[in-house]
């Protein structure tokens, strides 16, 4: 009886069908060791009365970064507002002796062993962070005049890649580790190839195809390789997991294809890098390959290819020349940032390749310059019986090592300033910001050179933080500080939290030199950003907490940026995008008076006027519960000439019309059994569906079904 | 379908094994943390665990009993948490999920997670006092003590209204 009641009660707990669809993505990409998507749907947490806990929150957020810290910064120790020194002309034998004075006294091992979970976590969110921040989804503004859509790109005049693409004629599939090539022609879809990508050049590793270019007769496929010799020497298959971090450094490797023959794809050259995948672009014909390169093991002397990132070129390896390598400034960790350029017409013959102590995050490209981008902290101590956390005079700066802050043992935040102040001599302030380290590459056709480095308070959102124009850079970020007070020392000392700090929002406007020029600072407090577009003279960005404030910033006196407008309305957009002249489309979800999220929204902005934006139509999908588009700009199409917006939505594919007059309206739904790794595209007068396994065919005029094609 | 790629790694597809167990992790998950936002959170860390490090599970049994071992091992790290103790206001996102009130669900919500733990075992996973212990790594007398003293107090917060306990 009992029982019975008890097993009828649990039929009503059940997981939400969205969360299992979304979870089943993320488990199948992380098995084929694809880059997962970065963020969760957003969690109905939210509905949670959290806000008075909101400090004890923002501790464990602050916890949860110190291992990204830990894993990816301290190559800058400090921020700077001066141009680093650049050395170059370094041997190995040098880079031999730095990277030895960084190897941990203790195994790392050891090191990693005690939380290699969240470490592990930390480096798998790095990852996702940079191929998501790459992605740019819909198709181009000025690009899509043509017949056919495009993978939609931040930047004009620069492809990105995508799991997706086609030529008008042709939908190109990355898929399972396979890439199909189909001829399309209405609703008429033939396969003429499948190719097997999971194999790397004539050994046994194994690689798992990331992303692809379709340029003309050229086919590249950018894939992580696994190296089997290293997993099975001597490591046993249980240790497997405490070296994932290791397992997946391993190689980024390229794979160029001759289709000008679209039936017998021909892999003219396959050119590799160490270090795991951050990000690529394709500038004409020249593809830049970004990866971060981690040194584990120690150094051997002898043996450069234990310390210096290798290149792969015709089944060969060979170390970075030393002209290449570049120590921006006191490294701090075994960091390598790899940037190369490949000519895709000739594969292999590697244009140009630099490598730089450090690490990235995020990419931003345009035709002539690169910006890497890497989080850290910064920590401003205060020593002496002046215990103020506002206090002027600064002692020492230093980028938070990882180990140190996770000595710090996690307190409550709700301790007040009066009772530090009795502390004595021996206590120390420490005041912990974001940070945000940069590297500028000019490209120069292929002929890359590191050209700057700097830094700017906060973190970035994605690659859309980061634009360039009229030679100045603008960057918006999201800057989260707090401080606390140390009282003695080691296992005696006492760690308290101070009052104050918390999360505001920037924007800076830098020079060519990464000198910042001009700031707006203090915005928007206690909420972050979601999304940041720049268009010209204009910047404009979201920031959320309960209702949506889309800030319009000039931008035309970079030294001098101010904004405009601010307009609130509720729920927030995760992605803007240029719609045509006055008009800034955003794709978000909806919130209510209380800040929970129901549902996907999508807005068309009237920005005629920046210092009086309007929100001109709105459109609320309350039954809807993620998007990868709201992470992905890859995932949506946006067509302007077409009056066309489309993206998956759950396991459902939507598509919109927009006009001026009557604003969005629903014009196609289209359920898929297998929904994931969904995109749309168009070609002449029919819409395509591409999940994991199947292309759908859909007639424009009221999105009939056509026809579909296993892949 | 015929996917070789995938054939290395796994028999069974991802889909397949959300099939058979996010029910089961997501109520167990529940059960323990009182509220849908941590239970996803749980549902997600532990097949994300799962599909991480690949235990070797040689049959059925195994697999499931190593999710249970991570669902309770997730949960305990979050209700183990200050922020957890803190923040969690529990029934008013109980409602939301059952939409009719349960005498039955909310007498034994209003144990104490230990209690409510092996109750969900034994009443709802069908596990013997031996396989429960083995479960959560304790003893089976103390199994069935706790067993005990949860039935106790279900009589008592029930009133003798289901007496079967």
């Amino acid at each position: 009886m009992f029982r019975d009641k008890y097993r009828l009660d649990n039929e009503k707990i059940v997981p939400d069908r969205a969360l299992i669809k979304y979870l089943s993505v993320r488990m199948a990409q992380t098995e084929a060791g694809a880059a997962i998507p970065s963020e969760k749907p957003h969690s109905r947490r939210w509905l949670r009365p959290v806000f008075a806990m909101a400090a004890c929150f923002a501790l464990l957020i602050s916890v949860g970064g110190l291992y990204l810290n830990f894993n990816t910064s301290r190559d800058k120790p400090s921020i700077t507002d001066k141009i680093t020194e650049v050395k170059t002309g370094v041997t190995y034998s040098d880079l031999y002796e730095l990277i030895k004075s960084m190897e941990p006294k203790k195994d790392l091992r050891d090191i990693f062993g005690g939380f290699i979970n969240e470490n592990e976590k930390a480096t798998a969110n790095n990852a996702e962070i940079a191929p998501g921040s790459a992605k740019n989804g819909s198709a181009d503004l000025k690009s899509n005049q043509g017949d056919h859509s495009k993978t939609n790109t931040q930047v004009k005049g620069v492809d990105e890649a995508d799991i997706v693409k086609t030529d008008g004629k042709y939908i190109y599939t990355l898929t399972k580790g396979n890439l199909a090539i189909i001829r399309v022609q209405g609703s008429q879809m033939l396969k003429v190839a499948s190719v097997d990508c999971t194999k790397f050049a004539d050994t046994d590793n194994e690689s798992y195809p990331a992303e692809m270019y379709v340029i003309g007769d050229r086919l590249v496929i950018v894939k992580n390789v696994f190296d089997n010799a290293d997993s099975n020497n001597g490591i046993a298959k249980s240790e497997m997991y405490v070296y994932d971090t290791m397992y997946r450094t391993g190689v980024t490797s390229t794979a160029v294809y001759d289709i000008s023959d679209r039936s017998n794809p021909k892999l003219l050259g396959d050119p590799g890098q160490s270090g795991s995948y951050l990000s690529s672009r394709m500038v004409g014909k020249t593809l830049y390959l970004i990866t971060n390169y981690t040194i584990y093991e120690k150094a051997k002397k002898n043996d450069p290819e234990t310390y210096i990132p290798r290149l792969f070129d015709n089944g060969k390896a060979r170390t970075i020349d030393t002209d290449d390598i570049i120590i921006s400034i006191q490294p701090q960790q075994r960091q390598y940032v790899v940037v190369t350029a490949i000519n895709v017409d000739e594969p292999n013959e590697r244009i140009s390749s630099k490598t730089v102590f450090g690490c990235g995050s995020t990419l931003y490209a345009n035709t002539e310059n690169m910006l890497i981008a890497s989080s850290a902290q910064k920590s401003i101590k205060t020593d002496g019986t002046t215990v103020n956390k506002t206090t002027a005079g600064t002692v020492s700066e230093d980028n938070v090592g990882g180990q140190s802050k996770i000595a710090k043992p996690t307190n409550a935040p709700d301790y007040s300033s009066s009772e530090t102040t009795r502390i004595s001599d021996s206590t120390q302030t420490v005041t912990y910001t974001s940070v945000t380290n940069l590297m500028r590459f000019s490209l120069n056709d292929g002929q890359i050179e590191f050209a700057a480095s700097g830094s700017v308070p906060g973190n970035l959102l994605n690659q859309f933080s980061m634009d360039e124009y009229m030679d100045v850079f603008r960057i918006v970020t999201t800057v989260n500080s707090y401080s606390e007070t140390r009282k003695g020392n080691g296992a005696n000392g006492t760690v308290t939290m101070l009052p104050g700090g918390g999360t505001t929002n920037a924007l800076y406007t830098l020079n060519q030199r990464l000198e910042i020029i001009g700031r707006i600072e203090n915005v928007a407090k206690d909420e972050r950003v979601y999304s940041v577009r720049f268009t010209g003279d204009i910047g404009y960005f979201v920031t959320f907490r309960q209702v949506d404030p889309l800030f319009a910033v000039d931008l035309s006196d970079p030294a001098k940026p101010k904004i405009l407008s601010a307009l609130k309305i509720p729920g927030f957009s995760d992605y803007l995008h240029p719609y045509s002249d006055g008009l800034l489309f955003g794709f978000g979800h909806n919130a209510n008076e209380q800040g929970g999220i129901n549902g996907l929204k999508l807005s068309m902005f009237d920005v005629s006027d920046p210092t009086d934006v309007s929100e001109k139509h709105k459109l609320i999908i309350s039954d809807a519960y993620w998007s990868e588009a709201s992470y992905n700009h890859k995932a949506i199409v946006v067509s302007p000439t077409r009056g066309l917006i489309a993206f998956p939505c759950d396991s459902r594919y939507l598509i919109f019309e927009y006009s001026d007059d009557v604003g969005f309206i629903k014009v196609g739904e289209i359920y898929n059994d297998s929904g994931y790794n969904q995109r749309g595209l168009y070609i002449g007068n029919v819409f395509y569906v591409c999940s994991n396994d199947r292309i759908s065919a859909y007639s424009m005029d009221g999105y009939i079904h056509l026809a579909t094609i296993m892949i | 379908m015929t996917v070789n790629t995938e054939s290395l790694r796994t028999v069974d597809s991802v889909d397949e094994i959300l099939d058979r167990y996010s029910t089961m992790v997501y109520r167990l998950a529940f059960a323990r943390t009182k509220n849908r936002f941590d239970a996803d959170d749980i549902l997600q860390e532990v097949f994300m665990r799962y599909i991480r490090n690949k235990p070797c599970c040689c049959d059925e049994e195994h697999r499931k009993a190593w999710l249970i071992r991570t669902t309770i091992n997730c949960s305990k790290t979050l209700l183990n948490s200050a922020w957890f103790r803190k923040t969690t206001s529990l029934n008013d996102t109980l409602y939301f999920e059952m939409k009719e009130h349960s005498e039955v669900y909310y007498a034994v919500l209003s144990l104490p997670v230990k209690y409510r733990t092996v109750i969900h075992l034994y009443y709802y996973e069908d596990y013997a006092v031996a396989d429960i212990a083995d479960l959560l790594k304790s003893k089976p007398s103390t199994v069935k003590s706790q067993l005990h003293r949860a039935r106790n107090m279900l009589r008592v917060k029930l009133k003798g209204e289901i007496i079967d306990v």
